[in-house]
């Protein structure tokens, strides 16, 4: 007599996650989760949010000043109807901005010591702020795209209506806000040599305010400004997308090599910045 | 002898815990204290007023840029936005000296108990809570703004009459006030909802301050006047000054000041009322 095979119910080993922890996979995978989380997260408050979107009025005050100046005919040969499109335009830009997140979520966990336990984690810490502003944003896009046409509707803004020319502005708005995020973190990396940075901090937005084209288009700066600014990711990210769709000057797909030349170069910046800076963390809170 | 005994008595009132003279008494020391602190920090100062001077700058970069195209929006020219801005920026630095530094700290005063010390004290709630301490690396500020006004008046003809200088005052005044209780109408609900968080209509009203209500167009331009007295705080004491206005804006300034102060305190002393306390 034989005995019947006993099926035992062997311990099994967790099969090991063989996934490389580098990466442009991997760190697609990572934020990709950390967004997920974030969104969840700030689910709780999206009313907050979507409501908090009305608090950011800065370029409709820009919008009337303009508005006023070109009542009696286009100014530097832009219309009042261009200058309503460019401003409600600009005014989503700038909501969907990354930077003060990236720049004062990295120096508050700097300053408080939270940064040294995120150093030990696979991934950058840069990743984990510009999530939790990303995160917010998703709630402020909806509340921007009923609001903002209505602007344009109600004040007879101008589009120049091409399905391409949105293409674009999307695509440029997309790269320059990632690249002026490179920049933001760069910013951010002050923290490491001053103990209170913000407001040498908030500069940059000052220079996202002219150079970016937030208070005026770039065209209407004397000298050669126009021509220089109209090549740097502040403009890309604020002023670009809306003089595209507000139809002001010429504006070719050239516009998207540029910016992600820059994202390539302001990569490798950050890099060198981030490697000097890790070398002045004390990590412990201040 | 009575005579004496009536002055000792009255100075006596004068200084009486509780008082308005006492609770000012209080708030001062308050000031003092954050004064020698930031005395520790005289590079912060001095940061903080490059700072702040780069930012008036970039504040001032819209209004010449539009004058080097035009003579200027619906008659405001490049002297009148300046001192137009000049006046926005002063109510930037109240916000940035007084308002945030006190009212912005309410909600984590509740969560931690800390208001709950504040209140218990034997001075006026309201003027304690919203003036007990100081920003002060943001001082400078008044004394950027004020500069720039004179040069704006100086380069823009100067004031129509000496009345029109007064009232422009007053009117500067009724817009201190209006911020101040902007502030507090923002922010009082946080007493007995923890979360609550109007802030940004605050930061909303005071961004919009920054051009002439005029160029917003009919509509909104009364909205910002009658509905929500934005118009009060930057452009009305401007248009006064270069006689862009009649007079009797002055009275209104000072009736829609004293109805908003009266709805602050009346509002204040409700929510204290039902404040129970919310420390964890």
């Amino acid at each position: 007599m034989t005995a019947a095979p006993v099926a035992h119910d062997e311990p099994v080993a967790p099969r090991l996650d063989r996934t490389p922890v580098r990466g442009a996979r991997y760190v697609a995978r990572v934020a990709g989760a950390l967004l997920r989380s974030e969104m969840q997260a700030r689910a709780a408050y999206r009313a907050q949010l979507a409501i908090g979107a009305f608090g950011w009025v800065v370029p409709l005050a820009f919008m009337a000043l303009w508005r006023g100046a070109s009542d009696d005919g286009a100014v530097g040969g832009v219309t009042q109807a261009q200058f309503t499109t460019y401003f409600a335009i600009v005014l989503v830009t700038t909501s969907l901005s990354l930077g003060g997140g990236i720049i004062f979520g990295l120096s508050g966990r700097v300053h408080d010591g939270r940064l040294s336990a995120m150093l030990l984690r696979p991934y950058h810490p840069v990743i984990v702020p510009a999530a939790e502003e990303l995160a917010g944003n998703v709630y402020r896009l909806p509340m921007l795209l009923v609001v903002v046409p209505t602007i344009i509707i109600a004040a007879d803004g101008q589009t120049t209506g091409k399905p391409g020319d949105v293409a674009l502005a999307v695509v440029v708005t997309v790269l320059g806000v990632a690249a002026s995020s490179y920049l933001s973190a760069m910013v951010a990396t002050i923290a490491f040599w001053m103990t209170k940075a913000h407001g040498v901090q908030g500069l940059l937005f000052g220079a996202e305010w002219v150079l970016g084209g937030m208070i005026s288009p770039i065209a209407l700066l004397p000298g050669a400004l126009p021509a220089i600014l109209a090549h740097q990711p502040l403009w890309y990210a604020c002023g670009a997308p809306a003089e595209i769709i507000a139809g002001m000057g010429e504006h070719s797909w050239w516009l998207v090599a540029e910016c992600a030349a820059w994202i390539v170069v302001l990569h490798l910046i950050f890099r060198q910045v981030w490697r000097r800076a890790l070398r002045k963390h004390e990590a412990v809170g201040t | 002898m009575s005579a004496q005994t009536d002055a000792v008595t009255r100075d006596h009132e004068r200084t009486q815990v509780g008082s308005l003279r006492h609770t000012l008494t209080v708030v001062w020391c308050g000031w003092r204290a954050a004064l020698s602190g930031a005395a520790e920090y005289r590079g912060d100062l001095v940061t903080g007023t490059l700072v702040s001077l780069v930012w008036l700058g970039v504040s001032a970069v819209p209004s010449i840029v539009v004058t080097l195209h035009t003579d200027g929006a619906g008659g405001w020219t490049l002297p009148r936005l300046m001192y137009l801005l000049a006046i926005w920026y002063l109510m930037d630095a109240v916000m940035w000296i007084v308002i945030m530094p006190n009212i912005g700290q309410w909600g984590r005063q509740v969560q931690t108990g800390a208001l709950d010390a504040v209140l218990l004290r034997p001075v006026r709630s309201l003027i304690m809570c919203s003036f007990g301490t100081l920003g002060v690396q943001d001082l400078p500020k008044v004394l950027l703004a004020l500069g720039l006004a004179v040069g704006a008046v100086v380069t823009g003809g100067g004031p129509t009459s000496p009345a029109a200088v007064v009232a422009s005052m007053i009117c500067l005044v009724c817009g201190l006030v209006l911020m101040w209780a902007a502030g507090v109408l923002t922010s009082y609900k946080v007493l007995t909802q923890v979360q609550f968080d109007a802030s940004f209509l605050l930061h909303a009203g005071h961004n919009l301050a920054r051009v002439p209500t005029p160029l917003y167009g009919r509509t909104i331009q009364v909205l910002l006047t009658w509905v929500v007295p934005v118009s009060f705080v930057a452009t009305v004491p401007a248009q006064v000054m270069f006689g862009m206005t009649s007079l009797w804006m002055v009275a209104a300034a000072v009736l829609v000041t004293a109805a908003v102060v009266l709805l602050v305190v009346v509002l204040w002393n409700r929510e204290v009322r039902r404040y129970s306390g919310a420390m964890s």
